[in-house]
């Protein structure tokens, strides 16, 4: 496998439980998912609204609604710092405490009973979206008329400091199999493997105490390089098969972890992706840990509140190290797709001489790609349709791994951007 | 505006620049001994001959850095670039080192300048500073200093540099004489020049991953292979091929010049496509062309398709098919190469000791 072993450095933030604290004062929904922000709006001014309540909803093909994670009244459209670290506009709600949910809510208490079509619109109508990182809506990877043979459940984690899906493995571990094993009845499925990172004894003796309950289940154990937990490196690993664009094509569908949870609630309780376990991490925190927050949480408040600094001036990444996003102002909004806060020192970044053609980014990208090409033909668009510019996951490893500290990774951005211009 | 990866590599340019200082380090010692040490305790040379290959050497990686400094501060200060800063990145004196390791110990002081000015401005500033230059700047030097060397000194060129010892068995077919076989011949160079050091300096610099790993093993197995086919067609014993990778600058050509980071492909399939060329040039040049050290010329030619090398190798990462084909192609050259030398070899000439 292709990939790098990089510094764990999980140990600093995992505590006995995850945190629960009281909800904050003010939330603000971002009117996003993933890059897209063209958003119908439901709800005007002094409106009052209840917690889930469908607050507006992504136009398109991969269409979503968003929702209210707090009940209370919608006090304006303020432009605030996003999940992707850029400005977006959110809708903010002050918070009147008393979690007043909509009535006529549906649950039921056997998952496996819902129809494929039951399953589709309730991943739709509770607005699932992939929580570990990808925020692309889950009801698309299920509405489909192929036969989905294997369910992977991606549990590696395979960026440092994050340990959110480890938490939350290890204290739903009952309720996240009842999921998978209801998802392979609602899509006959034939098998379920649930990946995790090798010498982590603890986590697979918790899941072997309930795995017996349910024999199409397995656990699977990849190697610890980074990225594993991308789902083209687990899909070659588990099942040995490569696919040109989405692993539907071989009827696999991969989902993280931290999603199956969010989508066994919204079976069960129907539910709406409204709150998030969040890792709170970094050199610079003095108590880090992992925390669950309700979407449109602003992070500086809990860092002021609950983890405390020990420096006045640091950076906040939202996402991991290696392909997180920093953010441009002073304060994060959470989204459904932030598995992770970092805050780090706030030094200069090193200089960089120039390249000397070792090689080393080549040797170790996993999309096998060149970035020393891409980098040097930055201005000859005819060249750089050739070399494959869209194949890269922006993982950051070319950027790491060299030696004169280039910032490749930025390269390979921007010639995606011409080419993409271009169309 | 900072972005990109918050945790980071040790690894660092200069400190791979200083690995490979430090790996060339015991082959300049062993120049010292060979040519220093030894004759001084044979009462052959006084002090100073004594420590003239380290003066030599010293000299050469002096003369570069002093030269690539002027260059900067005439040229570039005129542009109001900073001068400390790019020296700084520039590694200059690693050229003039290498250079004075490759070229005859007797030569005159101011050939070595202009082959030290050839290998910096020719081989390195004409292309646009540190990093753009196509050829090795080692070798377009060397080549500088034996054009001059031979025209003024007008001596046979296959005088002794510090590191190979013996005369260049380039095309001669080596049989086994009465007093002395083939494999005598090899134990004796194993001492008289720096093989084993040459092994050594690769497998520290391939365990720190400083220089590129591939392109040393395919280009020794390609000569290894081909010239093992061309003796067994002659009937000579398995020697003759590890004596053909061990004469000549082969070893020391292989670690240290084919290596050369900038002017050396950087994906996979094409550094083992670059390392099966030079092979094949190696064995054209010993045999069929008779030029005086083939492993130099050879590196120098193949520096020209060092950009297709490339842009195949990124073409073709993943598709098996279109890797093969070539590699097939190449390798069926080679082969019809060697079988042609082989067949045609008449007279077989006995080494005279």
């Amino acid at each position: 496998m292709i990939g790098i072993k990089l510094e764990k450095k999980k140990k600093i933030s995992i505590t006995e439980n995850i945190k629960e604290i009281n909800a904050p004062k003010i939330v603000y929904i971002p009117l996003m998912n993933g890059n897209a922000q063209n958003v119908t709006v439901f709800v005007k001014r002094n409106e009052y609204v209840c917690k889930g309540q469908m607050i507006g909803k992504i136009k398109g093909d991969f269409g979503i609604p968003l929702f209210s994670s707090v009940s209370g009244t919608v006090i304006d459209f303020i432009e605030k710092t996003g999940p992707n670290g850029l400005p977006v506009k959110c809708v903010a709600i002050e918070n009147d405490g008393k979690e007043r949910e909509e009535k006529n809510v549906s649950s039921r208490t056997l998952i496996t009973t819902y129809t494929k079509d039951e399953f589709v619109a309730c991943l739709h109508d509770c607005g699932i979206v992939g929580m570990g990182g990808s925020s692309f809506p889950t009801y698309v990877k299920y509405k489909t008329d192929t036969d989905l043979k294997t369910l992977i459940v991606n549990a590696v984690e395979c960026e440092p400091y994050s340990t959110a899906d480890y938490m939350l493995l290890k204290t739903k571990v009952e309720e996240i199999l009842e999921c998978c094993d209801a998802i392979m009845e609602i899509n006959h499925m034939e098998e379920c493997y649930i990946a995790i990172k090798i010498h982590n004894d603890e986590l697979k003796e918790i899941i072997k105490t309930f795995i017996g309950t349910y024999p199409k289940v397995q656990i699977i154990e990849v190697p610890d390089i980074y990225p594993m937990g991308w789902e083209k490196s687990l899909v070659r690993y588990i099942k040995h098969v490569d696919y040109k664009n989405i692993p539907l094509e071989k009827g696999i569908v991969v989902n993280n972890i931290s999603t199956v949870y969010a989508i066994y609630e919204a079976l069960k309780y129907h539910k709406p992706l409204i709150e998030r376990v969040v890792t709170f991490s970094g050199e610079v925190c003095e108590h880090p840990q992992n925390i669950k927050v309700k979407i449109g949480t602003s992070a500086k408040e809990i860092i002021h509140e609950v983890i405390k600094t020990t420096e006045k001036q640091y950076t906040i990444v939202s996402g991991g190290p290696m392909m997180g996003n920093v953010s441009r102002g002073d304060d994060i909004i959470i989204g459904p797709n932030v598995n992770c806060i970092l805050l780090f020192e706030d030094t200069l970044q090193e200089r960089s001489i120039s390249c000397i053609r070792c090689g080393k980014c080549v040797r170790v990208c996993p999309a096998k790609i060149a970035p020393v090409l891409i980098k040097d033909s930055i201005h000859n668009e005819k060249r750089l349709q050739s070399l494959h510019v869209n194949k890269c996951i922006e993982c950051g490893l070319c950027s790491y791994i060299c030696p004169s500290k280039i910032a490749v990774r930025e390269y390979v951005r921007k010639a995606k951007e011409k080419i993409g211009k271009r169309g | 505006m900072k972005t990109g990866p918050f945790i980071k590599s040790k690894n660092s340019t200069t400190k791979m620049m200083n690995q490979v200082l430090i790996s060339l380090i015991p082959i300049i010692l062993f120049g010292f001994y060979k040519h220093g040490l030894v004759p001084f305790f044979q009462k052959e040379t006084d002090i100073f001959g004594m420590l003239y290959p380290l003066v030599f050497v010293i000299l050469g990686g002096t003369f570069t850095y002093i030269i690539e400094r002027l260059w900067v501060e005439i040229i570039l200060k005129k542009k109001g670039k900073d001068t400390t800063k790019y020296m700084g990145q520039s590694f200059s004196v690693l050229p003039g080192i290498l250079l004075t390791l490759i070229v005859p110990l007797n030569t005159p002081i101011w050939i070595l300048f202009f082959g030290s000015f050839a290998t910096i401005i020719l081989g390195k500033m004409v292309y646009g500073g540190f990093r753009r230059n196509i050829f090795n700047p080692v070798l377009i030097g060397r080549l500088c200093v034996i054009i001059l060397y031979a025209s003024v000194v007008q001596r046979n060129i296959y005088e002794v540099g510090i590191i190979n010892d013996t005369p260049i068995l380039s095309n001669i077919m080596v049989v086994e004489a009465e007093y002395k076989t083939i494999k005598d011949f090899f134990l004796e160079m194993i001492c008289e020049t720096p093989i084993i050091l040459c092994t050594i300096a690769y497998i520290y610099l391939s365990c720190r991953k400083v220089i590129k790993r591939k392109i040393p093993v395919i280009y020794i197995g390609t000569v290894f292979l081909l010239t093992w086919w061309i003796g067994h067609m002659n009937n000579l014993s398995i020697w003759y091929p590890i004596l053909q990778i061990c004469s000549g600058s082969l070893m020391f050509g292989a670690t240290f010049m084919a290596t050369d980071s900038i002017t050396s492909p950087t994906t996979p399939i094409g550094q083992v496509l670059y390392g099966l060329g030079l092979g094949i040039l190696t064995i054209i040049f010993r045999f069929l062309i008779s030029f005086p050290e083939a492993v130099f010329m050879s590196i120098l030619i193949m520096n020209i398709f060092v950009t297709i090398l490339d842009m195949f190798g990124s073409q073709a990462r993943g598709k098996v098919h279109l890797y093969a084909t070539l590699f097939i192609i190449c390798a069926t050259i080679g082969l019809l190469v060697a079988y042609s030398i082989g067949k045609s070899y008449v007279y077989p000439i006995t080494i005279v000791v």
